[in-house]
């Protein structure tokens, strides 16, 4: 049950290991500072769960998740983000990432987060979820919305700051439910950013049929 | 290629003049022998002039029918069927060859009324025709028997104008020649002027306003009056009065006729003052002529219609003066076309000044017919002359439809390439304003964000460290100060994003920022959010003052209410958004003054937040214990500069 933690700046990174370190579920902890030496850990140690840093000294942390979400088993990936800004959110969600991470929370909440995230929740914020909705639209409108209309209006109430209990409430539905939509509306994003990018790629001319 | 207009009136004129000659004069059958010499049962001797008339100037006693009979030798024609031509005869006449009544044709069918001068055409069987002598009689029926009044000629007896006997398919060919001209061509005559009339009717009746083809039908249709005698033989009352019914309509129809080309002209040339005629008084004096003509012609006929006094003034009406009201009008008709026509000098001015020519000249062959100035044998032609009329003034209105249309279409040309040119200089303009304005949006914004953040995350920086150089800070109160910086840059970074979005989706944001704070400082919080109306926009500043006021309220809370639940509720108040924050701590009991502790400087800064927003706090105790805190914020119209 190892987790692995990739993050350049020392003083976030300690910060992080120490309120990792009083979850007796995530141990060990292995922490990487580069996106080299975070591959290395991610071979060898197989982790449950990896956190990681977007902005790496020697590239991006998209190619971590990219890589850890073709593992098998596949390790449950936290973003690290600093404001919790969705553009960076989201292009982590799309390399498959499961959640996000806000760096200034409390120790107890990191830990929760990450235990969360490996219990099968998805954390998402009212931003994420407008973005989200505003991203699934315009490529819906020729064939058909990737998204379910359950999805939508999942998203529509998490948009306005719904918690997914409240959320559950609203739609009738069970809190596990509502969870499960969320990841499922993460895959599909990621999914769907992939086909998208491949889409680009043959506009382009950069890929054969 | 274009006909000079002057060449083709000219033309029109020639051919015009040349036809109506022809046609009132028509030529004898080569073949035919005129008879020259009559007599009649009481041994009067009669001669026939070769082209002339024969009058019968003595009236008979109605007793005895007229005879007149000659003994003719056939034997010339004896080998051909023959024929005999009874020419201009105004009286019913029968005829008898060797005893035996022959059968007639008629040139106009069924009109076999006094006072219409009938054609007649009798086949000689040749079984009946021996060698030598054959008795040829005529007997008509006395004149004085239907004299009528008004009837041209009657009164002077019996008119007998033309006798041919001769081949008969010679004969037969100058009868079917007159009835192409006294029936057929009329007939066409009628039906053009009946279609054009109906159809001027109706431009009229869908534009009243243009009395010009209101007039222009009247005067065809009276002319139709006119022309009804020539198509359908049976007068439809009494002959005499019909006879003058139709002189009377004739009257009105030249008199409508010279109303509409004086409207026509006036459309066509603005006004008939650059004619230089003299206008309205002769016009009006004409007019008055033809009323006052007519007027005494009915008033005559109806209080002496047998006086012999009555009678000559009738004949003096009928013979004198409406000719001549007649033929004033007609010389004005041409006058004004004339003078039309030299001062415009188009070719549809000629056309139109040839055709009243031509009428005038129709009318004057006519009279001098009447009058005895021509042979009495000469067809009259005037019925015709509506034709050429029509047709000119037909082709005239067309010309100015077709004027008016190639008008429109050039204007309309126009104003669509005036269109095209302002578009695209408004698009111009638009793309420009567009641009400028997106320039001055990006400034805005910038200076916002410079602002915004200066005002807070950054202040709130700077203040920290020179807290820290000057006194050192406990690492709490350090901790607190940064979560405040952090709290306050995301709700910075938070109003870039929700550039453009729905304040409902902004709060939902706001709420997720906030609800892990107020969780950690365990605070249950519970939001009412959910009434806010969807679309509801506000300019990120003021949305970003609106979060700021309520973290400044929640913040309050966990730091001075000492509560353990507080709730979060918004709703749209008619033009204003009301937010209200209620704790369950220790409320309003113990609120201090405004600025003498930090309770009171959080309350005096949300104070102060609000009126910046246009709106107020207010704060008010919660039952039973907590303070519910009021934010009232107005939403500003759509175009007024957002705060």
């Amino acid at each position: 049950m190892a987790t692995v933690l990739v993050e350049d700046d020392a003083a976030t990174r300690a910060y992080l290991f120490d309120a990792l370190q009083r979850c007796p579920a995530l141990q060990p902890v292995y922490f990487a500072e580069n996106v080299a030496s975070g591959l290395l850990a991610l071979q060898k140690h197989h982790p449950k769960l990896l956190l990681v840093d977007l902005g790496l000294p020697d590239g991006e942390g998209t190619q971590l998740i990219a890589y850890a979400s073709r593992m098998t088993p596949r390790p449950e990936v936290l973003v690290i983000s600093s404001l919790g800004d969705e553009t960076h959110v989201v292009r982590a969600l799309e390399a498959g990432a499961s959640g996000y991470l806000l760096k200034d929370e409390s120790p107890e909440a990191i830990g929760q987060a990450a235990l969360r995230v490996l219990d099968g929740e998805a954390p998402i914020s009212p931003a994420i979820a407008v973005h989200l909705l505003k991203r699934f639209r315009p490529m819906s409108e020729p064939v058909s919305n990737p998204l379910s209309e359950r999805e939508v209006d999942i998203l529509k109430l998490i948009a306005k700051g719904l918690r997914h209990d409240e959320v559950a409430e609203t739609l009738g539905l069970k809190y596990s439910t509502v969870v499960s939509y969320v990841r499922d509306i993460y895959r599909k994003l990621s999914v769907h950013s992939r086909t998208e990018a491949l889409f680009e790629a043959r506009q382009l001319g950069l890929l054969r049929e | 290629m274009r006909i000079p207009g002057l060449l083709s009136a000219g033309v029109f004129l020639l051919f015009g003049s040349v036809f109506g000659w022809l046609l009132s004069n028509p030529q004898v059958p080569p073949g035919a022998q005129n008879l020259v010499s009559l007599q009649n049962d009481l041994g009067e001797q009669f001669e026939l002039p070769k082209d002339g008339v024969l009058r019968f100037a003595k009236a008979y006693s109605t007793d005895s029918n007229l005879m007149l009979r000659t003994t003719y030798v056939i034997d010339a024609i004896a080998p051909v069927p023959s024929a005999i031509w009874l020419g201009y005869v105004n009286q019913p006449v029968e005829l008898i060859v060797n005893g035996a009544r022959m059968e007639k044709l008629r040139l106009l069918p069924g009109a076999d009324d006094a006072g219409l001068r009938q054609s007649y055409l009798f086949f000689l069987p040749p079984e009946l025709l021996h060698a030598g002598g054959n008795s040829v009689a005529l007997y008509f029926r006395s004149p004085n028997a239907s004299a009528t009044l008004f009837s041209p000629s009657l009164h002077r007896g019996l008119v007998l104008g033309d006798l041919w006997v001769g081949p008969r398919d010679q004969l037969e060919a100058h009868f079917y020649q007159h009835y192409r001209i006294r029936v057929t061509l009329t007939e066409v005559a009628a039906l053009c002027a009946a279609i054009v009339a109906a159809f001027a009717a109706m431009l009229w009746i869908s534009r009243r306003k243009e009395a010009i083809y209101g007039w222009f039908a009247l005067g065809v249709a009276l002319w139709l009056v006119y022309l009804w005698h020539f198509v359908w033989y049976q007068a439809p009352f009494v002959g005499a009065s019909w006879i003058a019914g139709i002189t009377i309509a004739l009257a009105f129809s030249l008199l409508a006729i010279r109303r509409f080309v004086n409207s026509f002209l006036q459309q066509q040339i603005g006004s008939l003052a650059s004619l230089k005629t003299p206008r309205a008084a002769l016009d009006r004096g004409i007019d008055w002529l033809v009323i006052l003509a007519v007027t005494a012609l009915i008033s005559l006929s109806v209080v002496a219609p047998s006086a012999s006094l009555g009678s000559n003034l009738i004949e003096f009406f009928m013979h004198v003066l409406m000719p001549i009201v007649l033929l004033v009008q007609s010389l004005r008709i041409c006058w004004l076309l004339l003078a039309h026509a030299k001062a415009v000098r188009r070719d549809d001015a000629y056309w139109l000044a040839s055709a009243a020519l031509l009428g005038l000249a129709c009318a004057v062959l006519d009279t001098g017919t009447r009058q005895g100035w021509r042979t009495e044998l000469a067809l009259p032609i005037l019925q015709l002359a509506i034709l050429p009329i029509v047709v000119v003034f037909g082709y005239s209105l067309l010309q100015r439809f077709l004027y008016l249309l190639g008008a429109i279409e050039a204007e309309n040309a126009l104003l669509d390439r005036r269109i095209l040119e302002k578009s695209s200089a408004l698009e111009e303009q638009f793309q420009a304003r567009r641009q400028l304005e997106k320039e001055k949006l990006l400034s805005e914004e910038r200076h916002r964000l410079a602002t915004d953040l200066h005002d807070g995350a950054g202040s709130q920086l700077v203040s920290l460290l020179a807290a820290v150089r000057h006194s050192g800070m406990s690492s709490q109160q350090m901790e607190q100060a940064l979560i405040e910086a952090i709290a306050d840059l995301r709700l910075v970074m938070d109003s870039i994003d929700s550039f453009g979005a729905d304040l409902a989706e902004a709060l939902g944001q706001f709420r997720s920022r906030l609800e892990p704070r107020l969780k950690a400082a365990g605070l249950h919080s519970i939001w009412r959010t959910s009434n806010l109306p969807e679309g509801l926009k506000l300019s990120p500043r003021r949305m970003l003052n609106i979060f700021r006021a309520l973290q400044e309220a929640l913040v309050n809370v966990i730091k001075h209410a000492k509560a353990s639940e507080v709730q979060i509720s918004a709703r749209e108040a008619g033009s204003a958004l009301e937010f209200i924050v209620q704790d369950n701590g220790v409320g309003i009991a113990d609120l201090p003054d405004k600025g003498s502790t930090p309770r009171g400087r959080g309350r005096l800064n949300l104070e102060q937040r609000m009126k910046a927003l246009g709106g107020y706090a207010r704060f008010q105790a919660a039952s039973p214990n907590g303070l519910a805190v009021h934010l009232l914020v107005p939403i500003p119209n759509a175009n007024e500069t957002n705060l």
